[in-house]
């Protein structure tokens, strides 16, 4: 569980563009090539759906 | 001191900043407006963002200068500064974005036009027809030659007039449809904050609900050649009353060139009707002497065509010539107007072929 929360952790720091060099190191060492890509995955469709939404509550707005 | 103060204050005053206006128009129509709110509160945001982050800069690099003897830290990394620096702006961003959204939401509501007019480019000049009115026509440049070339005093409308204005009613909501015959060109009315590219092709849409009459002025935006910079739009706001004489007169007159295509015209009217269709559609490339370019427009003086057969060079005028930049002018000119710069054509700039064809010989 531990490693799932810490790649989704690093993702978001990847699409944040920031990360700590201690984390990067941990990633490296530890990290699984798998749990990132999944990881990724599915931040990707969780970034999808919140700028969906977010257009949505902006479209909500102007009507 | 007190002389460099009057000087500044007078700098200042109203005559000066409106000679050196450099922000955009407030425009006359409630979208222009919003469009102008939004683009003041946008640059207000930049202006305190810029100010913040200068200030905090400049005070930081003058409060640890070396002289106080300042040394600088070495630190690789600080996580929580680098988000907050990066999220900070993200968020600014997105709400930016929610006016901005609803503005150009507003924009793009083109339906429910009470007046549909599709505005087509050509090089160089604008061609309006009214979808619903059965009235099309061509939009030229009416600045004299005489203003461009110098030859006398420019007046105050210089290159920013034309002969067929378009006309829209005011208080109604006008949508326009914009397209181009040849290039792309883009249709733009500062006032109406409009501006929208003209693409062969494609069919772009735009509209405007003026609520005062007037004039308003724009010009072409998007560089198509040669006479670019002279073909300008002009729009006349009318009150819906004078709007529907407008549309009543031209339909008139309609009717009145549909009676003259059947009359027959002496070859001194049509010599003289023609050296007016002439500056006005040929001399832009043709040169209003008949020399041309050489290399890029032919001379009509001594030229094969207007010096030969008579059906082609009627021919060439009302079909064009595909391939070179000489273009169809059966849409843009009506046959009486054919006829007269075809006489002209043959019988002046140089030309003495001495014969004539009357209106009802054009076939388009």
């Amino acid at each position: 569980m531990k490693i799932w929360m810490q790649a989704i952790w690093s993702v978001m720091a990847s699409f944040l563009g920031v990360q700590s060099n201690a984390n990067r190191e941990r990633d490296f060492e530890h990290g699984r090539f798998s749990v990132f890509v999944v990881a990724g995955l599915l931040m990707t469709f969780a970034f999808l759906i919140s700028v969906f939404g977010l257009v949505q509550l902006v479209m909500m707005y102007v009507k | 001191m007190s002389k460099a103060l009057t000087l500044a204050l007078s700098l200042l005053s109203t005559p000066a900043l409106a000679d050196w206006q450099v922000n955009m128009n407030k425009g006359v129509t409630a979208l222009s407006r919003e469009i102008f709110d939004l683009h003041m509160l946008i640059f207000w945001i930049c202006v305190v963002i810029g100010v913040a982050v200068f200030g905090v800069m400049f005070y930081s690099i003058f409060k640890h200068r070396k002289s106080k003897g300042a040394v600088a830290e070495h630190w690789h990394e600080n996580t929580t500064v680098e988000v907050v620096w990066t999220v900070i702006p993200s968020i600014i961003l997105i709400a930016m974005a929610v006016p901005a959204t609803a503005t150009l939401m507003d924009m793009y509501d083109t339906s429910e036009a009470d007046v549909d007019i599709q505005i087509t480019g050509y090089q160089w000049k604008w061609r309006y027809q009214y979808l619903d009115e059965d009235i099309d026509f061509f939009s030229n440049l009416s600045t004299p030659r005489e203003e461009i070339v110098n030859e006398s005093a420019k007046n105050p409308n210089y290159l920013l007039e034309v002969d067929n204005a378009l006309v829209i009613p005011a208080n109604k909501k006008v949508r326009f449809l914009i397209t181009a015959n040849d290039v792309i060109h883009s249709w733009w009315v500062p006032h109406f904050a409009v501006k929208k590219d003209a693409i062969p092709g494609f069919i772009n849409e735009a509209w405007v609900k003026v609520e005062e009459p007037g004039v308003y002025r724009g010009q072409c935006t998007e560089l198509c050649g040669k006479d670019h910079g002279f073909m300008p739009v002009v729009v006349e706001v009318k009150s819906e009353a004078d709007y529907a004489q407008w549309v009543a007169d031209q339909k008139a007159m309609k009717l009145a060139m549909a009676g003259e295509a059947s009359k027959e015209f002496s070859m001194d009217e049509l010599i003289a009707k023609g050296e007016g269709v002439y500056q006005a559609a040929c001399a832009g490339c043709h040169q209003p002497n008949g020399q041309g370019i050489p290399g890029a427009f032919p001379a009509i003086t001594g030229s094969a065509i207007a010096t030969g057969a008579i059906d082609a060079h009627i021919d060439i005028i009302v079909n064009g010539k595909t391939g070179t930049a000489m273009q169809a002018f059966k849409e843009q000119l009506s046959a009486v107007d054919i006829a007269a710069v075809v006489t002209y054509q043959r019988n002046a700039l140089g030309n003495t072929v001495g014969d004539m064809v009357q209106p009802s010989a054009i076939q388009k």
